[in-house]
């Protein structure tokens, strides 16, 4: 009897083996509402906000440079100074003070050079906050609005990013954000392309000269999208793959919208907290039992 | 005839001498192969059309290819595969076409359309399928030297010495070593320095060259003047001027990664645990294979003492080999089915001349029937050379008899005191059996004329057999009616004329004289019985046939069918691959492990173990045993051994270089027809999906394919693009192409090996539709998406369009589940019938065929079955005119289904199979068994007197003629055995053959030796001219 026992279960476990090699592993998802967005990408150098360009206010000869170019100054600090060139010489030089905090850039004077008045001298840049001028195509003109949100691409180095990474899995925590500034309103040189200005804040991973790609996100909605892998194909129908509760699968007919990177968006056919399959390998047929993967 | 030839008898000697030094001759001229053409000669066009899709091709340029092709002549098919960037056509020619003639007529016409193809596509490349012509591999390795030094040593010392292989297309040396170049581009880079990658492209092409700007002649000579670059070198290139911006000079390295390395090439050889080099050769299409093999063995053998000495050179694949072993099984075969043939002789009729004689009449008509296959253009093969080794115990039947009658006149003789010239015993001996010889040899060769007119796959197979077999019989009868009697003359002249002093029997003839004596007055006296009580004589002929109707009804459909046995290999390949290597480097040492193992355990049983790698995680290993004895046991200790886990994944089964290259045969093959294409699709998925539900098969899948593919479109903004001057359209396209796929931009030569340089992007640059639209472009020190000059439409596209003859076809097709025997797969096919009867909804106007996938089996089995009828209709026929008679030919035939007695029995008791090898066998044995006959009743027409009692003659007759039927016989089935039995390595190839035969023969026999005599008792076989007197 005890032998029997010991093979009637020997056989069940046997058998739970065979059925259990015959389920197949799978990636799946949960359908959920998400923020989406389009994606357009622009490219453009890193310039001070503001710069401001100084110019004498008399004629004569630079008496003194006080600074040099790039260095940084604040409102008030002597530049250089002046000498009148037809005046007494009981009248001091005249003293150029930077009229903004900033670094001095743009210097177009050297000693005892002879300046006239409003001779451009220098610029004071007001690096406080950085700006990229872009030229928006017209197709995407209408989707940029003031104010809408704009990241710099890519802008860690590579072994940075890898340890960003391994530090905080959440890269995105670590992306410069800026804004729309300005938007022109006519296209410049007939080429259908629009003047913007985007700003952000001063960072020490960017710096002035920089060529930087930008990142516009606009037409962010709320909406249920999914891997565009997970959709089927079939008999000239769309598909997806609904994991049921008891590890079944079922295949549901669904309308699709707009492609949004590798997801699209879903229309119609599922609920929110469904499960669906991510992958679906080509052999799977409607009804198979499934295996789901843990991640 | 005879009568001259015994008189002129040296003329014999300047005949058959110079015969067999021509045979011998012959034996060196006829070219060798493994096996006969076996599939027709098909030509492989590949046409590359990167950028252009399936359907674009497909609507554009197939009908001008087509058409083009479809005006070649003697082309049997054209099957068409357009895909997405490239496409391919097969051409299948008919039979009769040679593979090279079929390569120049096709390639002829397709550059004859070339100017009306798009640009890209005039690289079209044209080939064909060598498969049958074989080839050699050889694994070079080295203790002491590293493969990398090893390559070069024989590169430069072998390498040039191949070239004197006359028989060889080609024999390649396979590098170690392989350097990789690819500049990929920064795009940041790019965009900062405001470049666009094609002027980059150009900069490199021109950069890397020394530049000649000219020349002048100075009186004397004529000097060349140039610049030079200082980039010579492929490893300088990253120092490649592109740009400079004020005083800063870029570099390509500012603006690309340039990774240029030694690597290990595309695919890493390893024999007995070391990397080896490989040296792969394949012979002309006429080539000899064998010479091929031997000459470049001799070479290294040649070379090998200037090389250093611990050099090892393991032929991994090596034809000579094969034919080698095919050829050691004929001669083996031949000797020892010889050697039981002569013993049968010598024990029947106990003289030790009269074995001579037989002895020296086999090797000569089997040398002589080389200068027929020398004529006739049959080359030596593993089937020609097989039909050879069974013609064995035919050829010396001819012989037999008429040796034997001459033994039988010459003791008639002696016993009797005649005093005759023994030149009249001999003529008189050889005419007496004459007609009979030439009937059963003319039976024998005329079964197999109708095999040249059966299925092309079928005379494929069997031609060679079949003609090897009939030319070897042509010579033996030659051998036996003009060599013999010449022999025989020589060697009895002189016992002959001393009469019966000079006669004496010996022992060995005394003990054959009273075993012979038994043995017949053993079978008179059952046939006596038979004979006198006709009710016994009935119930013997009907129970015969009762019998043979039983095994037909219920045996026959127990057997197993097949096309033919293929040979027991002795390799066994794994084919693995290791998820966790990253390259090459790490599979090999992941490898190594599992090399070691099966070493070990199999130390004394391996002659080598080859691996190769083909990626950077799999590969296989090819495990070459010093016999296939107990194969099957280390195959099944293999696949246990290596299961695949998460880690690895192994693929264990038999593998044999020198298999037959049969067609494949598909078990599940259905069609569907209708108006709409996107409909048909939908209803192959469904069918699919169905059957695949099911499982009624495995492997279902459709060709072609009905996965969708999505297409971007980029559709150019013409009034955008003209206001920008520094991109037009080509420009934009250039860069777009470029930014998808790269470009190649230079070939450079590095240590003698051409290179060709791509430039590309990041490899993450493009993974999705909208990296295309954002694809960036610098414009007036920004950059802009390239969406701004195009409107972006997406679409899906049919990735593949198939045709056959230019019509486009819809296919399903599935294989049995690996478990399952071929024999259910009828049954199989019935149930997806009825499958898709049951839910499959097939809209008005559109069709599901099943398409029968066993055509080219049944064709061959078909027509195998109208030769065997047709070989009947002709044996009659001979017999016929023969014996001048309608009712003789009718009794003689009675004796070919009694063949199928044996020939079902043996094929079920043996466990072999029906194929188109013991069909053949059975229309053989049509024409030996038929022999037996011959010769009882042709004894029966000449001992014909009216005043005889009949049944007594019948007596007197089968007294006579049984020792020679028993002795040709027992010679024919015992110089098949070595076949049936399978000796040697692929001997099993022809087993089924040998069984039927061999087996069939000792039963039909049994049967004839009974069955014939019962019937004359029946029958008036009062011969015409006795008639006539009346």
């Amino acid at each position: 009897m005890a032998k029997k026992c010991v093979l009637i279960f020997n056989l069940l476990f046997l058998m739970n083996f065979i059925y259990s090699q015959n389920e197949v592993f799978v990636k799946t998802g949960t359908i959920k509402y998400s923020d989406i967005y389009d994606s357009s990408y622009y490219g453009g150098r890193i310039e001070p906000l503001n710069t401001i360009v100084q110019y004498s206010s008399i004629s004569g000869i630079i008496n003194n440079i006080y600074v040099v170019e790039g260095q940084r100054v604040v409102k008030g600090t002597h530049i250089c100074s002046i000498r009148r060139k037809l005046s007494s010489e009981s009248y001091q030089p005249a003293v150029v003070t930077a009229v903004s905090s900033g670094l001095v850039v743009n210097m177009k004077i050297f000693n005892q050079m002879e300046v006239f008045e409003k001779s451009e001298l220098f610029s004071i840049a007001d690096d406080r906050k950085y700006k990229v001028d872009i030229l928006i195509s017209d197709k995407d003109i209408l989707n940029v609005k003031l104010y809408d949100e704009c990241y710099i691409k890519d802008f860690l180095s590579e072994n940075e990013s890898k340890e960003m990474d391994k530090e905080n899995h959440n890269k995105k925590e670590n992306e410069i954000k800026g804004k729309v500034n300005k938007i022109a309103i006519l296209p410049g040189d007939n080429k259908g392309l629009f003047n913007a200005e985007i700003v952000f804040d001063k960072t020490n991973d960017l710096f002035i000269g920089k060529f930087v790609t930008l990142e516009l996100r606009t037409n962010k909605r709320n909406a249920i999208a999914v891997p565009q892998g997970s959709i089927l194909k079939k008999y000239g129908k769309l598909f997806i793959y609904i994991v049921q509760s008891d590890n079944t699968i079922k295949l549901r007919e669904v309308k699709i919208g707009q492609n949004f990177g590798e997801s699209v968006e879903i229309l119609s056919g599922v609920k929110e907290n469904e499960i669906y399959i991510i992958q679906p390998s080509a052999g799977m047929i409607e009804g198979d039992k499934v295996n789901i993967k843990k991640q | 005839m005879i009568e001259f030839l015994l008189k002129k008898r040296r003329v014999i000697l300047f005949i058959v001498l110079p015969a067999l030094a021509l045979g011998i001759f012959s034996i060196n001229v006829l070219p060798v192969k493994l096996y006969p053409n076996m599939r027709k000669p098909r030509i492989n066009v590949h046409i590359p059309h990167s950028g252009l899709t399936a359907e674009d091709f497909f609507n554009d340029y197939s009908d001008i290819i087509e058409e083009r092709l479809n005006s070649i002549q003697d082309i049997d098919l054209i099957e068409s595969e357009y895909e997405n960037n490239s496409s391919r056509i097969r051409v299948e020619f008919d039979w009769k076409v040679d593979s090279e003639e079929a390569k120049a007529r096709v390639l002829s016409e397709m550059n004859s359309i070339k100017s009306n193809l798009p640009e890209e596509s005039e690289d079209f490349s044209v080939n064909y399928w060598r498969g049958q012509s074989g080839f050699l591999s050889i694994a070079v390795t080295s203790e002491s030297i590293d493969s990398y030094e090893l390559y070069q040593i024989l590169e430069s010392s072998l390498k040039p010495k191949f070239t004197s292989v006359k028989d060889a297309e080609e024999v390649d040396i396979f590098d170690v070593d392989d350097i990789t170049a690819e500049i990929r581009l920064k795009p940041e880079a790019i965009l900062n320095y405001g470049l666009t990658i094609d002027t980059v492209a150009n900069v490199i092409r021109n950069g890397y060259k020394n530049i000649s700007v000219g020349y002048f002649d100075n009186n004397i000579e004529h000097i060349n003047v140039r610049i030079k670059r200082d980039i010579d070198n492929i490893f300088n290139i990253e120092k490649i001027i592109v740009d400079t911006i004020g005083n800063k000079i870029i570099y390509l390295k500012d603006i690309a990664n340039v990774n240029i390395k030694h690597a290990l090439p595309r695919r890493v050889y390893r024999a007995n645990g070391k990397r080896s080099v490989l040296i792969f050769a394949t012979p002309k299409e006429d080539g000899n294979i064998k010479k091929m093999s031997e000459e470049i063995a001799k070479i290294i053998k040649e070379t090998k003492n200037e090389l250093p000495a611990d050099i090892d050179f393991n032929f991994i694949i090596d034809p000579a080999k094969f034919i080698n072993n095919a050829i050691t099984n004929v001669v083996r075969s031949g000797l020892t089915g010889a050697f039981l043939a002569i013993l049968v002789v010598l024990i029947m009729l106990g003289e030790v001349k009269n074995t001579i004689i037989i002895s020296i009449s086999l090797p000569t008509s089997i040398i002589l029937s080389f200068i027929l296959m020398n004529i006739f253009k049959v080359s030596l093969n593993l089937i020609s050379l097989g039909g050879i080794a069974l013609a064995v115990g035919m050829i010396i039947d001819a012989s037999i008899v008429v040796i034997e009658n001459i033994h039988r006149h010459r003791l008639e003789a002696v016993e009797k005191h005649k005093k005759l010239n023994f030149i009249h015993v001999i003529i008189a001996s050889v005419n007496e059996v004459r007609n009979a010889v030439i009937a059963s040899t003319l039976t024998t060769v005329c079964v197999f004329f109708p095999i040249s007119y059966t299925s092309p796959l079928t005379n494929a197979i069997l031609g060679d057999i079949a003609r090897s077999v009939i030319f070897t019989l042509m010579c033996s009868l030659f051998v036996a009616l003009i060599v013999i009697p010449v022999i025989a003359f020589y060697l009895f002249r002189k016992d002959h004329n001393a009469g019966k002093n000079g006669y004496k029997i010996n022992k060995l003839q005394q003990t054959s004289i009273n075993i012979t004596e038994k043995f017949k007055n053993g079978y008179i006296a059952v046939l006596k019985k038979l004979l006198y009580s006709k009710k016994l004589s009935l119930i013997f002929i009907i129970s015969s046939f009762t019998f043979l109707l039983l095994l037909i009804i219920f045996v026959l459909p127990m057997i197993k069918k097949e096309i033919i046995a293929q040979p027991i290999s002795s390799s066994i390949a794994i084919s693995f691959t290791h998820f966790g290597s990253v390259d090459k480097e790490e599979m090999m040492n992941n490898i190594e492990p599992v090399e070691k193992e099966i070493v070990a355990k199999y130390k004394n049983k391996i002659i080598n173990i080859f691996t190769t790698l083909f990626r950077e995680n799999s590969g296989n290993i090819v495990v070459t045993f010093k016999n296939s004895f107990g194969i099957n046991k280390i195959l099944d200790e293999m696949k246990m051994k290596y299961t695949s886990n998460p880690e690895w994944r192994f693929d264990v089964f038999p593998w044999d270089p020198s298999s037959l290259p049969l067609p494949r045969t598909d078990d599940l093959h259905i069609k569907v027809y209708g108006p709409d294409k996107k409909q048909i699709v939908a209803l192959m998925e469904e069918i699919v999906d169905l059957i695949n539900k099911e499982k009624i098969f495995r492997n279902v899948h459709s060709e072609p394919t009905t996965k969708t593919q999505d297409e971007i479109i980029l559709v150019p903004r013409f009034e955008t693009i003209a206001q920008f001057n520094d991109y037009p359209l080509t420009k934009l396209t250039s860069l777009t192409g470029i930014a998808l796929n790269g470009r190649k931009v230079i070939e450079m030569k590095q240590d003698n090996k051409e290179l060709d340089i791509y430039m590309m992007y990041e490899e993450d640059l493009i993974n999705k539709s909208e990296d295309i639209e954002n694809f960036l472009i610098p414009f007036n020190d920004k950059a802009i998406p390239l969406k701004h000059f195009f409107d972006i439409k997406k679409q899906k596209s049919i990735p593949e369009i198939r045709s056959d003859n230019g019509e486009e076809t819809y296919n399903v097709y599935g294989s049995m589940m690996r478990a399952d025997s071929k024999s259910k797969r009828a049954f199989y096919e019935e149930e997806v019938k009825n499958l898709l009867k049951e839910k499959l909804k097939v809209p008005d106007g559109y069709f599901v065929q099943f398409q029968d996938t066993q055509l080219i089996i049944n064709e061959s089995v078909k027509s195998l079955l109208i030769a065997l009828i047709a070989s009947i209709v002709l044996i009659y026929i001979v017999l016929g005119i023969q014996f001048n008679s309608i009712k003789i030919p009718l009794i003689i035939l009675v004796t070919i289904p009694l063949g199928f007695i044996g020939v079902i029995i043996s094929l079920f008791v043996f466990n072999s199979t029906v194929s188109l090898n013991s069909l053949l066998g059975t229309i053989l044995l049509g024409g030996i068994v038929v022999n037996n006959a011959i010769i009882i009743i042709d004894f029966y027409l000449k001992e014909y007197k009216k005043t005889i009692n009949k049944t007594e003659l019948i007596l007197r007759v089968a007294r006579l003629r049984v020792l020679p039927i028993s002795i040709t016989t027992t010679t024919t089935i015992l110089g098949m055995m070595p076949i049936a039995i399978a000796i040697g390595d692929g001997a099993n190839i022809l087993q089924p053959l040998g069984i039927s035969v061999s087996c069939g023969l000792a039963i039909s026999t049994f049967f004839t030796l009974f069955m014939i005599p019962c019937i004359m008792n029946f029958v008036d076989l009062t011969p015409q001219h006795h008639k006539d007197d009346l």
